[in-house]
């Protein structure tokens, strides 16, 4: 899976993860001295510092390297799977699935019950929504496939906001924007814990099939020569499936629908990682990691009197690939 | 025509006998003025514990709707308004030719005794409305004057979404007379009226007192739970109090002054 010419970038791309990383540590909306604030939390003294960097600072920085490496991997899965370079779960409505099925366990009261429900109802809604999807689009063609994910995307965010109007909380409704658009304010090492496990869960059943996205490339009947087994409880569309559905799911149970780091990393890297699926995957997740934290470093930049979304820089960063993937297509068409 | 704006004019000091209030804090000072059976209509917030103290006592005095129809069709003899909400409605209620009286919210304890008296008068009960303003003022005069000497403990009212209660306001004038420095106006120049938790905890207050109305399930009110919050603000440098304990200048402002004092002696004792 790793091929021995991609160590340099995913190296580069690691050891930037690692440095943004640190950064998103140290720096925020108050002073404090990393090594001291660590050295507490190490010695289990609740020192302010130690308060901000281990309750506020670092379930951030996890959920920004968690998700975005599960955003990115998602958008090179689905793309190498579909075969098309627009594929992605933020563009295709799997997110929106997903947050509609979270915010309707979270504000109905459900996640006081048991935490787990809240992965619980995103990932329900992210599953519902690849079903539908690849129920809707079948064998058609790049335009079905979009048609149908800006319908269920559209779909799923009108659902969303109308749930939150009937909820009985008066913040409700005012909540929209951080679950349509995402935020990664304000979480808590709870939040890390329940979204992690099926983060990494859906990620790993990804990574199994980065051999056979490599034989899909060839087509249908290609890969089932060489013994890849497409449908079936075990096959590769179940585990695609499935893996977008919990790894996605869990992220935005936590952070609400992030769009564009599935569709943008894997487009930028592709021509990095010679044009071959399998390659892509690693260093994808790894760009996602990156592209998340830059953006959310950007939220703490730029925001002012009230907090910018995340969804929104990711969403600034993306639309510009897509309108250009777009100029490309229709370019190769004439 | 003249008989009946005589009629009018005299009545003033006679009781009404269909009032309706379309204002929490009148509604809650309505119910203890007057009987039952003289509100026509309360706000339907009255009925609602999380905002409301006296939310039991108004489930048996019909609800209102704020628009100018039920206004108007309830043909109410007095209206009772705050100055910033319902304005149509009360406005419908003017142009039918209904008296209006319309109230600012208190921003001192020592303006809630004039309120009383004023929505007392007008709702032609001035001998009741003088008995409470009475009470409360030889309560709020029992209370001893926050002495200077020594350091003042400091305080900040933390609300869902990171709202913070600055100076002019009720909640404000209670933590001085309960003997605490407001803090907020110290966190954070750059926000308005909301204080990012990180700030918050850079420079903690003596006590944190998390105002919430729990109506429901929301990230505005979860991030009072997060946990950074209660590390940081252990037992007595904590208190909870419920957004209607806040929201209205009434005989009961002077209950949560009890329990802003009260907090105050745990402070000291812990130190």
């Amino acid at each position: 899976m790793i091929d021995r010419r991609d160590y340099p970038l995913i190296a580069a791309l690691a050891l930037s993860v690692l440095v943004m990383l640190v950064l998103s540590l140290a720096w925020g909306d108050s002073a404090v001295s990393l090594p001291s604030a660590l050295r507490d939390l190490m010695a289990g003294r609740h020192s302010v510092g130690a308060i901000i960097v281990g309750q506020l600072r670092l379930p951030r920085a996890i959920l920004g390297v968690s998700i975005g490496a599960a955003l990115g991997l998602c958008g090179a899965v689905m793309q190498g799977y579909l075969r098309n370079p627009l594929a992605d779960p933020g563009l295709l409505g799997v997110s929106g699935g997903a947050a509609l099925g979270a915010v309707l366990v979270f504000y109905t009261g459900l996640a006081g019950v048991s935490a787990l429900l809240l992965p619980a109802g995103g990932l329900a809604g992210a599953l519902l929504a690849v079903v539908l999807l690849l129920g809707l689009v079948g064998q058609g063609g790049t335009l079905v496939l979009l048609l149908a994910g800006a319908a269920l995307s559209s779909f799923a965010a009108a659902l969303t906001a109308m749930a939150m109007n009937l909820m009985p909380s008066p913040y409700a409704a005012y909540e929209v924007m951080r679950w349509v658009m995402g935020s990664l304010t304000d979480r808590t090492l709870t939040d890390v814990s329940i979204s992690l496990p099926g983060t990494v869960a859906g990620c790993l059943l990804m990574l199994t099939t980065a051999r056979a996205l490599d034989a899909l490339a060839l087509g249908d009947e290609v890969a089932e020569s060489m013994g890849f087994r497409l449908r079936g409880l075990l096959g590769i569309q179940t585990r695609v499936v499935v893996g977008a559905a919990v790894a996605v799911g869990s992220c935005v149970a936590v952070s609400g629908a992030i769009g564009f780091v599935g569709l943008v990393v894997p487009h930028l890297l592709r021509p990095l990682t010679g044009h071959q699926p399998s390659r892509l995957l690693l260093p994808s997740a790894l760009g996602g990691a990156l592209l998340l934290l830059v953006a959310d470093a950007a939220v703490r930049l730029l925001s002012g009197a009230t907090e910018i979304q995340i969804g929104v820089l990711t969403a600034l960063i993306g639309a510009p690939v897509f309108f250009h993937r777009v100029i490309a297509m229709r370019r190769s068409r004439a | 025509m003249l008989l009946a704006a005589v009629l009018a004019g005299g009545a003033r000091a006679e009781p009404r006998h269909r009032i309706v209030s379309l204002n929490l804090c009148t509604d809650q000072l309505l119910l203890q003025l007057v009987p039952a059976r003289d509100i026509a209509g309360l706000s339907p917030l009255a009925r609602d514990c999380a905002y409301s103290v006296m939310c039991v006592e108004a489930r048996s005095v019909p609800t209102i709707r704020a628009t100018a129809e039920a206004v108007v069709a309830a043909r109410p003899d007095l209206v009772l308004g705050g100055r910033y909400a319902s304005v149509t409605a009360l406005m419908a209620a003017r142009q039918a030719g209904m008296p209006v009286e319309l109230f600012d919210p208190v921003e001192r304890l020592v303006d809630v005794p004039d309120q009383i008296v004023a929505v007392a008068n007008a709702a032609g009960v001035p001998a009741r409305g003088r008995e409470l303003a009475g009470a409360f003022s030889s309560r709020l005069t029992a209370y001893p004057v926050s002495a200077g000497g020594g350091a003042v403990p400091s305080a900040v009212i933390y609300a869902a979404n990171g709202f913070v209660t600055r100076a002019e306001s009720l909640a404000d004038d209670m933590l001085v007379r309960a003997g605490f420095r407001n803090a907020a106006d110290g966190l954070d120049g750059r926000h308005a009226l909301a204080v990012p938790l990180e700030s918050l905890l850079t420079r903690p207050p003596d006590l944190l007192i998390v105002a919430r109305s729990d109506v429901g399930t929301s990230m505005a009110q979860a991030m009072l739970d997060h946990p950074a919050l209660r590390d940081a603000f252990p037992a007595p440098h904590r208190l909870s109090l419920p957004d209607r304990m806040w929201l209205c200048g009434l005989p009961q402002t002077l209950d949560t002054l009890d329990r802003l004092i009260a907090a105050r002696k745990a402070l000291e004792i812990s130190r």
